[in-house]
């Protein structure tokens, strides 16, 4: 049971990171961000790449994995995104689609990550901890202080600053904005780049956790994020997270006590499609038409 | 202005032509080499698995050629990527059996995509070996189909052997791929785990997209069981000891084939891996000097130490040329013929094989392997006729 | 003629099949499902059990597959009245989870071991195998477009098309929204299930693997690209994307990243996709007619 919990508390908090980077890009510019996956997994590269090659150690890593998923989002948003932010629906998907392909082809190069997984042994510096009956390791205690911290850091941003006020806005109606003078390019950055961070960031503590990087890496993230988002109501912060939790729980809570009944991820949707029946905007959600 | 149009246009055609010429055109025939077809996926999440195939075919291509050739000709290895959509091995398998005329063929594949092609082998009457697809009615689809790779009955047999009668282990928690793998290797398992004392406590499955095991093993953790057998890829296997070792949990495992990669060893934290036993065929302390020789070519040409996916895709093209040799002949029908001939080959990396069942089956014994100080070493060899002869 | 070549085109014959059919969905009914290849699946088991389970000949396992996918998909269609836009396209993705987990799950269904032995199609004792069928996939494809083409110009066209704009007010002058939309899963899901029909027998084996999620997009993206909401767009999407893996091959391992890039390329310099209203292959395509009608 104890066990059972940890995992649950751990998982969250993986879901957490990597749904709340995706509900800010979606929030913001409204497209199906599948390429979120790609940068995770090339956060978990570089994390890799540097933790290997610089006498650095796993938190410096963790940073420069931060810093170069960012960059990629805000490239990805300039190369991709920009051209066709006011396309029909499908368009911008299919450019997330594309790039997402290239990158994982890419990285699936010997020059890169080549086709077998990397293992990612980097100590964390951090103790194992008891907190009554449950117990953390190191990885784990480093992704739960991680995720609380980068929710904090978020939460700040959006509702203490000039920046998250202009998110806000922008997310709202973001002609409307523009034209009310928000600098909107900057402010869309800054989103993407944010977003596309915490995406690395839970990439390379999923890598350190598993011990394990690989260019396919992504391609559960690729769809179980949206699962987190859309639960939670697509583009609300608070809502990802809360979901993040109620998904893991059910998902690890019936895998735990039904057994294998059924593969985990057709029991993660079926709990959303459940949930969306009655609540068909998500958790948390406004509604968007 | 409607010339220039028109003339665009026309040269746009050619160059549309001149792109599917290329594209479709079949290699120029060259009479002097024997060909055998290859695939396997070389791209997308399955590469790994595939590109450790190629490698292996390659080297055996390599070594046939060093050794005089076949009928006095050179092996050449037509190899392409399927990246795992059985459509693409369909299509290969047509390009390999009407373009290239392929002598016979190796799948490097598992079995979704090999099933698809072994149809499309059948019926062109080119013999087909499939070097580690596992599915029990691959070699079923016909006379032209054979399996190099130890068939699912007798690793799963092998295995409850391993743990009834090797280890005294009475009761035993089965962790299975829900593939069509792990299907069968746990099938073989349960079907003579009584003939060899041991009980299946509980069977459960998870998804290859699963990284988190920790449900299962708790589940398990919370049981009586004296053992754990499980079967993965190099990944899962990692996960799996690394989870057991974070859970605290004792109990031993059992692993197969798929376990048999240095990456098991990579991605396992330290000592996770300790005392794992496998079933494989590949024995790497093997006396045999092809094993050795094998082994050491593989990782000078290739950079990393070969894996069991590796060492069955050089047999499977070792054994085709070999049928070759002793046919005398590329009709396909005096291959089928000689594959059936071979009783005591032991010039291959994972034998030796004994024979082929009448269904297309290689029949060789079962080695089992465990880790101790972080490297394999020799635990047993199982050839009862009660575990080889199954299928 | 080179049995390489038929093989190729008779599956860009059966992904034909499957992007019209979902471009009902997504293009006409406004109805974006990523979730279309479980329907492509239904209709590929359906035809393995009739055929290897119950002996049934060609037309009858067809007919079975259209029926059956049709059926479940109008199942489908009912969450859709609640669920709209990003929150229905999650759910589709979700229903294709859970359908190839029932598919791998269930003995019945042979589990993880699939369904093999799937003959080829047989008409009056002739196996139609290679030009055979490719020739009846291209019947099939055909026949469908020209369908979809007259169904499209029906009343229940218009409506679909009204709701695609603005289910509200198309609600509001009086359309019955939910029947119209649960039609149009119940057509497009047949339409899939025909496809996966004619893939289970091409293949001769159907495995849960065939029927993810990395193909329903990949059939999405065949629709978007070549330009959803046209009758055309579905068709040129499937013959490149479909085709592409293979035109590709000469790339050896850079073929999927200049997929990749390709696509997003073509996607970005045509946003309506290639055959969109808009486009320009649409309008040298249109030129080109005009030309050719014009001399005589």
């Amino acid at each position: 049971m104890a066990e059972t919990i940890t995992n649950i508390v751990v998982t969250g908090c993986l879901y957490t990171l990597i749904a709340m980077g995706l509900t800010m890009v979606y929030g913001m510019l409204r497209v199906l961000h599948i390429v979120h996956a790609g940068v995770f997994a090339v956060g978990a590269a570089v994390g890799l790449v540097v933790f290997q090659t610089l006498p650095v150690g796993f938190w410096p890593a963790l940073f420069a994995a931060m810093l170069a998923s960012g960059a990629l989002g805000v490239a990805i948003y300039h190369i991709g995104y920009r051209w066709v932010l006011d396309a029909p629906r499908g368009t911008p998907l299919l450019v997330s689609i594309g790039l997402f392909i290239t990158l994982q082809s890419l990285l699936e190069k010997p020059f890169l990550l080549g086709a077998y997984a990397s293992a990612f042994d980097a100590p964390v510096g951090l103790p194992r901890v008891q907190l009554g009956a449950l117990a953390f390791t190191p990885a784990q205690l480093a992704i739960v202080l991680s995720t609380v911290a980068a929710s904090g850091v978020v939460w700040l941003v959006l509702n203490r600053t000039r920046l998250g006020l202009s998110w806000r806005a922008l997310s709202e109606d973001m002609n409307m904005a523009r034209s009310l003078g928000v600098a909107t390019q900057r402010a869309v950055a800054l989103n993407m780049f944010l977003g596309s961070a915490m995406a690395g960031m839970a990439g390379v503590l999923v890598a350190v956790y598993e011990n394990a990087v690989s260019a396919h890496m992504g391609e559960v993230v690729a769809y179980k994020a949206f699962v987190v988002v859309v639960l939670g109501g697509l583009g609300s912060v608070l809502g990802a997270a809360v979901a993040a939790f109620v998904l893991a729980a059910f998902e690890i809570g019936i895998s735990t006590y039904l057994g294998g009944l059924f593969p985990r991820d057709a029991i993660g949707f079926a709990v959303l499609i459940v949930i969306l029946l009655f609540m068909p905007t998500g958790l948390l959600g406004r509604r968007f038409d | 202005m409607s010339i220039t149009i028109e003339r665009r246009t026309l040269l746009r055609g050619l160059g549309v032509a001149a792109l599917c010429a290329v594209t479709f055109a079949s290699p120029a025939r060259a009479d002097d080499t024997i060909k055998i077809g290859f695939f396997s996926p070389q791209t997308g999440f399955a590469a790994s698995d595939g590109i450790a195939a190629l490698h292996g075919a390659t080297l055996a291509v390599q070594f046939a050629n060093e050794d005089g050739g076949v009928m006095g000709k050179k092996l050449e290895l037509v190899s392409y990527d399927d990246a795992s959509a059985p459509d693409q091995a369909a299509n290969v398998a047509q390009k390999l059996t009407q373009s290239d005329r392929v002598v016979a063929a190796v799948s490097g594949s598992y079995s979704f995509l090999t099933r698809p092609a072994a149809a499309i082998f059948q019926r062109a009457k080119v013999p087909m070996v499939a070097a580690y697809a596992v599915h029990p009615q691959i070699t079923a689809t016909g006379n032209y189909i054979f399996r190099t790779g130890v068939p699912s009955a007798v690793e799963g047999a092998a295995a409850a052997w391993t743990a009834g009668k090797l280890m005294k282990a009475k009761n035993v928690a089965l962790i299975t791929m829900d593939n069509d793998a792990g299907a069968a290797l746990a099938d073989g398992f349960k079907k003579v785990a009584k003939n060899f004392g041991v009980n299946v406590v509980t069977e459960e499955k998870y998804s290859l997209k699963d990284k988190d095991l920790r449900p299962i093993l708790t589940r398990i953790k919370g049981m009586n069981v004296d053992a754990i057998y499980a079967n993965g890829f190099y990944a899962q296997a990692a996960l799996l000891v690394n989870q057991i070792q974070e859970l605290g949990i004792k109990t031993p495992v059992i692993g197969m084939e798929g376990f048999d990669s240095p990456k098991f060893f990579e991605l396992s934290k330290p000592g996770a891996a300790e005392g794992v036993r496998i079933t494989t065929a590949l024995d790497r302390g093997s006396s045999n000097p092809l094993v050795q020789k094998f082994l050491a070519e593989y990782k000078s040409q290739f950079g990393q130490p070969a894996d069991m996916v590796g060492a069955s895709s050089f047999d499977a093209v070792a054994v085709l040329a070999e049928a070759i040799k002793r046919a005398g002949s590329t009709d396909a029908d005096a291959i089928v013929k000689a594959l059936h001939g071979i009783k005591d080959m032991t010039n291959v990396t994972t034998g030796p094989f004994v024979g082929f069942t009448e269904g297309g089956d290689v029949i060789k014994p079962v080695v089992v392997q465990e880790v101790k100080n972080g490297a394999w070493v020799s635990y047993a060899v199982i050839d009862d006729p009660a575990v080889m002869n199954l299928h | 003629m080179d049995a390489y070549l038929i093989s190729v085109m008779t599956f860009i014959g059966i992904w034909i099949i499957m992007a019209m059919s979902l471009n009902l969905l997504v293009g006409y009914a406004g109805q974006v499902s990523i979730g279309h290849a479980a329907f492509f699946g239904i209709g590929g088991y359906t035809v393995a059990v009739a055929t290897v389970k119950m002996g049934l000949p060609f037309p009858i396992d067809l007919v079975l597959a259209a029926v059956v996918s049709g059926i479940l998909g109008g199942f489908l269609g009912l969450p859709a009245l609640r669920v709209r836009h990003d929150f229905l396209v999650l759910a589709t993705i979700g229903i294709n989870f859970i359908v190839v987990a029932v598919f791998q799950y269930t003995p019945a269904l042979g589990g993880a071991y699939g369904i093999v032995g799937i003959p080829p199609i047989a008409i009056a004792g002739v196996e139609l195998l290679g030009l055979g069928m490719l020739l009846l996939v291209a019947a099939i494809a055909v026949a469908l477009f020209v369908l979809k083409a007259l169904l499209l110009k029906t009343w229940f066209g218009v409506r679909l098309i009204a709701i695609r704009e603005d289910e509200d007010a198309a609600a509001a002058i009086g359309i019955n929204v939910a029947s119209t939309k649960i039609w149009a899963f119940v057509l497009a899901c047949g339409g899939a299930g025909i496809a996966g029909a004619l893939y289970a027998r091409q293949l001769g084996s159907v495995f849960p693997e065939n029927f993810g999620f990395v193909e329903s997009v990949t059939v999405l993206t065949m629709v978007v690209l070549g330009g959803a909401g046209t009758l055309i767009g579905p068709v040129i999407g499937a013959i490149i994307l479909g085709g592409l893996p293979e035109y590709l091959r000469f790339l050896h391992e850079w073929r999927y990243v200049i997929y990749g890039l390709l696509l997003t390329v073509l996607v970005i310099f045509e946003r309506d996709g290639l055959m969109g209203p808009e486009s320009r292959l649409r309008a040298l395509l249109t030129r080109l007619l005009r030309r050719a009608a014009a001399e005589p």
